[in-house]
């Protein structure tokens, strides 16, 4: 397999294979269009994403290359695991700041498989908390009145438990 | 508008919004002073100071020439000057004001050239704008939503983006309580006094669309106010995501087992989460996951919003189990020794069904106990031979199912692992069993018990020929079947919605 330079958005070039940086629909998209040649020197710019971010995303496609894509027939959806694999567990074992940069990168180098793992983390984070533990988890502001507060609370009563 | 009686000490003294009119204005008459320089909030004593310098100079030589005579005349006393600068200055005044009025109706396209300029020119226009949108603001709070839109209409004719702006200003108003925003930020806080009333009375918000009145109070932002500036981080905040990333996430929230419950705590927890959680797409693909092709329009039902119908329309419920306890009475056998012993035996089994929203659902009946019961449908990839499968369907408030025998089921694979297709010929009949229940709820929960309508057991020969049996639906032996909650089966995304 060749080999691709990528250079982040503070100007680290990563030299990676293209098997690799092919796990981004976007990176993809970018070679196909532009027609890069192989052996040819030529650096894909990637002005959204930080070397440490794209340092962790280029490991997480090194391990995830081989998977297999993602199709729409039923006998994927079967075999879907609801577990998110260990060693994904372990890579995600980061602060909550990586891991929304990690979305973001993963969203602009259309990558579903770690874009789909991690906003199941950032869920299963949500998953079963109450309002008010998920304020904390994700330093938000109540800026509801306490008006506001029981009107919603009255709205959501449905849901609640006896 | 300035007014054009002050002083010009006041003029100055003002803010820093009236001083940059009055520069803007001179730097169009070749004033040897860039603007630029002059607009910011550190510049009010220097601004003055130049003033004073440069008056007379530029006053007599660019703006009145009649005046400038005078000025010749008493160039050397400083009261003649001041009475010079005053008469002078009047005259500019009443000029410059014309000039603006016409300006300001001929030449709208100026105000796309520079964000400081533009600002600057159209200064009334916004205080006006701003004025008039609040005063919508107050009235549909009170309700009078048809006045509220003509003063929206006026204020956004003077102003097309004056609803973000408005949000900016208030955004901006506590940080940065200086220069510019001292004038709008008085302003602001007169007029939202009665607002802040409103709350301390515990205003009746019952009947009030919300969603419609956090809009207004967050503009086109929506989530980055839920940010807690009071604790300090440098992390990246959940607020910077942008809002199909939220919407991905709050999807792998409700997920397949349809966890609204975790779906309306995110609702509760800020204004932003509260528009993204009722957003009326995500439950529009709610309802059409419960109801599949049977969903219908909105038109043709009597639901106002899709949460209405998804809250008000009969339903099964995903995430958890549907459980049934049967007991029953057996007289055992003589005692073989002692005739008078004869023992009564107490049976009791547990009927459990679980519903998938892919439109499967798995049926179990045996002795554990509920705590063991539900763990066994756990792993819907991974079910248990003891557990039968089926597939669910809902007609109104009448839930349909269809189980066949396990055996059946996996009759092709057994029979090729045997090497010879006998074994399927000699399966006698497939077995199917068809349910019908109706969905009731209890004062206290809706559609949380399944009541048994039919029951019947088709038996399906080889050769063609169907007996049907009907279970005979006693209370006592199918007793209606109440859903429990199991946090085990949603408290974790398996796939988003």
């Amino acid at each position: 397999m060749p080999n691709i330079k990528l250079q982040s958005s503070d100007g680290e070039i990563f030299d990676t294979s293209l098997d690799i940086a092919l796990c981004s629909l976007t990176i993809k998209t970018m070679i196909d269009d532009c027609g890069i040649d192989e052996g040819e020197d030529t650096v894909v710019p990637l002005p959204n994403v930080n070397s440490t971010i794209l340092r962790k995303v280029l490991t997480w496609a090194q391990y995830h290359k081989d998977d297999p894509q993602p199709t729409e027939d039923d006998d994927s959806k079967e075999k879907r695991t609801d577990d998110i694999s260990s060693w994904d567990a372990d890579f995600l074992k980061v602060d909550q700041g990586t891991l929304f940069e990690l979305i973001l990168a993963a969203n602009y180098l259309d990558i579903k498989g770690l874009l789909d793992v991690t906003c199941k983390t950032v869920a299963n984070m949500i998953k079963g908390k109450t309002p008010e533990e998920i304020r904390k988890t994700f330093n938000i502001k109540n800026d509801f009145t306490p008006a506001e507060e029981e009107q919603v609370r009255k709205e959501n009563e449905w849901c609640e438990e006896k | 508008m300035v007014d054009t009686n002050q002083s010009p000490v006041t003029i100055i003294r003002g803010t820093i919004s009236k001083c940059s009119k009055f520069w803007n204005v001179y730097t169009s008459t070749d004033f040897p002073y860039q603007p630029d320089n002059y607009i910011g909030k550190y510049t009010v004593g220097r601004l003055f100071l130049e003033f004073h310098g440069f008056n007379k100079k530029v006053l007599t030589s660019n703006l009145s020439e009649p005046l400038s005579e005078d000025d010749d005349d008493s160039s050397s006393s400083p009261f003649h000057m001041r009475n010079n600068f005053e008469s002078a200055l009047q005259e500019f005044r009443e000029n410059w004001q014309k000039e603006i009025k016409t300006s300001s109706q001929k030449r709208p396209a100026f105000k796309h050239v520079s964000d400081s300029h533009d600002s600057i020119i159209d200064e009334s226009d916004d205080e006006k704008a701003e004025r008039l949108f609040k005063v919508g603001i107050e009235l549909e709070q009170k309700g009078k939503v048809y006045d509220a839109l003509q003063y929206y209409r006026r204020a956004v004719q003077l102003v097309p983006d004056i609803e973000y702006r408005i949000y900016e200003i208030s955004k901006r108003q506590l940080p940065l309580n200086n220069g510019n925003e001292m004038f709008t930020s008085q302003k602001n806080r007169l007029s939202k006094e009665p607002d802040n009333n409103d709350n301390d009375r515990k205003e009746d918000l019952e009947g009030v669309n919300l969603a419609h009145r956090f809009k207004d109070h967050l503009g086109s932002n929506l989530i980055l106010s839920s940010l807690d500036d009071k604790v300090v981080s440098t992390q990246f905040h959940i607020s910077g995501l942008p809002t199909e990333i939220i919407f991905y996430i709050l999807k792998w929230i409700i997920s397949n087992q349809l966890d609204l419950h975790s779906l309306e705590q995110v609702s509760e927890t800020c204004k932003g989460f509260y528009l993204f959680a009722r957003d009326e797409d995500i439950w529009k693909q709610i309802c059409k996951k419960m109801w599949g092709s049977r969903t219908g329009s909105l038109q043709e039902t009597t639901f106002s919003t899709w949460r209405e119908m998804f809250i008000k329309r009969e339903r099964i419920n995903f995430n958890g189990c549907y459980i049934s306890k049967t007991t029953y009475l057996r007289y055992g056998e003589n005692s073989f020794q002692d005739e008078f012993y004869r023992p009564i035996q107490l049976i009791m089994y547990y009927r459990y069904i679980r519903f998938l929203s892919d439109g499967k659902v798995f049926m179990m009946t045996n002795s554990d106990e509920p705590h063991v019961g539900v763990n066994k449908m756990k792993n819907v990839h991974n079910i248990r031979p003891d557990v039968m499968r089926g597939e669910w369907r809902l007609h109104g408030d009448i839930v349909i199912i269809t189980c066949y025998k396990n055996n059946t089921n996996f009759k092709p694979i057994a029979s090729r692992r045997r090497g010879s297709l006998i074994a399927l010929e000699t399966t006698p009949t497939v077995t199917k069993y068809d349910i019908e229940m109706t969905i009731r709820g209890t004062s206290k929960k809706r559609f949380c018990q399944l009541q048994w309508n039919k029951y019947s057991l088709i038996q399906k020969r080889v050769n063609g020929s169907e007996t049907t049996t009907d279970f005979e639906l006693s209370n006592a032996k199918f007793p209606p079947l109440y859903f429990s909650k199991v946090k085990s089966y949603h408290n974790e995304a398996d796939a988003p919605l």
